[in-house]
């Protein structure tokens, strides 16, 4: 995929080159959402809105890390999403099996290859990461996300966050520790392997 | 008693974890860890958090969030910029062809006005001298032809009477000067350097060997508009030009836009 030709034709309004640049980040931009969000359908409209407004705004983009420019704008999303929760307090809208517990595990997280044991292990760890990454603050909730969970350098994370280096490197130290001794209480919930083997560490 | 972790430390042991501490940093930080157990242990709890959070999958998009044309407004656009290409195309087309019929108009009159002239008057020596500046190199080819327009008969009729009295009663150059003023009232422009050149002094003869006075045929002109004019005529050919170019790019500038 030739990036920048795709991004300059969209900035020209083709929507065809903008689409197929949509295909190539969808995932990243769903993934950041729904880390931050903690539900599938508001990741969702986070997404969509988040490509919506980029198309728009293309024209702005001067050149640097697209993914960066595109996980800003998604993350931004989300900090106004929260903002507006915390505004206005409403009923969670998790999704419920037929016994109304809460299901955050989507069914698309399921890998067809591995046992059920290990699938129900995997979903209580990702269920707990889940949980601890909700209780951070935003801001430290995104600079994590952005560095352990999509991958990206300081320096990107700063950008995609619109926070000084020195902020995102405070930031995601703060959050580490947090998420540490978040994860401590959830020990008897992590799978079997992560108890024992890291006695000590958790 | 658990010695307290300064928050700067912890800070150091993430960045060290990512790779992100400069030489001088490390090497301190490293010194530290060989120190002080806590540190060691708190270094080990942070890598673990870390490798724990990054080994998570990625989680996939349930669904394509492609665009369409109806989610960024572009049917919208792209029906307005349809319709402002057609109007500034018909504007394009209109002005062109209004400004042709101008040109045909304008083309036939001018026929009709110069063979009107040819066959209703002959001119008379006297009457319309202009041959007569011709030959002598006063009168240029372009003033010829002006005198064959409506303006040029009516330049040469208005030098006419002020002609007759000097050459009715010659006045000697002082007398001329002091009926300069109410000669010329009301007064008129100074000449231009072209009206000069054609009309340098009271040294010019006619034909008869009359001299031309001051009062007399060449002072008129000056009073008139330039060679070329600018009719109401003209002015509107030029404007229904402009008109149909204007239009038109602009109708390219939107048709380019919506490829």
């Amino acid at each position: 995929m030739d990036e920048a030709a795709l991004i300059l034709a969209a900035q020209r309004g083709d929507l065809e080159a903008f689409n197929r640049l949509v295909l190539f980040y969808q995932d990243m931009v769903y993934h950041q959402a729904y880390r931050m969000m903690g539900e599938a359908h508001t990741a969702e409209d986070a997404t969509q809105e988040t490509f919506i407004v980029a198309f728009h705004k293309l024209r702005s983009y001067r050149g640097g890390s697209f993914r960066s420019w595109l996980l800003r704008i998604v993350t931004n999303k989300c900090y106004d999403e929260l903002r507006r929760r915390r505004r206005q307090p409403s009923v969670p809208l998790e999704p419920r099996n037929p016994e109304e517990e809460e299901v955050e595990a989507p069914n698309w997280l399921a890998d067809g290859r591995e046992s059920p044991e290990m699938a129900a292990e995997r979903m209580e760890l990702a269920r707990a990461i889940q949980e601890c990454l909700k209780r951070l603050p935003p801001e430290f909730r995104a600079v994590v996300i952005l560095v352990d969970l999509q991958g990206m350098d300081y320096q990107e994370a700063a950008q995609a966050s619109g926070a000084p280096l020195g902020t995102v490197k405070s930031r995601l130290a703060r959050a580490r520790a947090s998420m540490q001794r978040c994860l401590q209480s959830f020990r008897e919930l992590l799978p079997g392997v992560y108890r024992l083997s890291k006695e000590g560490s958790l | 008693m658990k010695k307290v972790i300064a928050e700067r430390d912890i800070e150091a042991l993430s960045a060290y974890l990512d790779g992100e501490l400069s030489e001088a940093e490390r090497y301190k930080l490293e010194t530290l860890l060989k120190e002080r157990s806590d540190l060691r242990q708190e270094l080990h709890a942070l890598q673990h958090t870390r490798a724990l959070l990054r080994t998570q999958p990625r989680i996939r998009a349930p669904r394509r969030f492609t665009l369409t044309a109806e989610m960024v407004g572009k049917k919208k656009q792209e029906r307005a910029y349809v319709f402002a290409f057609s109007a500034l195309r018909a504007v394009s087309l209109a002005s062109v062809a209004l400004l042709l019929v101008v040109f045909v108009y304008g083309f036939f009159s001018t026929s009709a006005l110069t063979r009107g002239m040819m066959s209703a008057a002959p001119a008379e020596e006297g009457e319309y001298p202009v041959a007569k500046f011709a030959e002598k190199g006063v009168v240029t080819e372009e003033v010829q032809a002006l005198m064959v327009t409506e303006e040029g008969i009516n330049l040469v009729e208005a030098t006419m009477p002020a002609e007759k009295p000097l050459q009715e009663t010659p006045l000697s150059t002082p007398e001329l000067s002091l009926m300069q003023p109410a000669a010329t009232e009301p007064p008129t422009p100074s000449p231009t350097e072209e009206m000069k050149a054609l009309a340098p002094t009271e040294e010019v003869l006619l034909q008869d060997g009359e001299p031309m006075g001051v009062g007399g045929g060449m002072e008129q002109p000056q009073r008139t508009s330039p060679m070329f004019a600018f009719t109401p005529l003209v002015i509107f050919q030029v404007f229904l030009g402009l008109l149909a170019v204007a239009s038109a790019v602009m109708a390219v500038l939107f048709k380019r836009k919506l490829r």
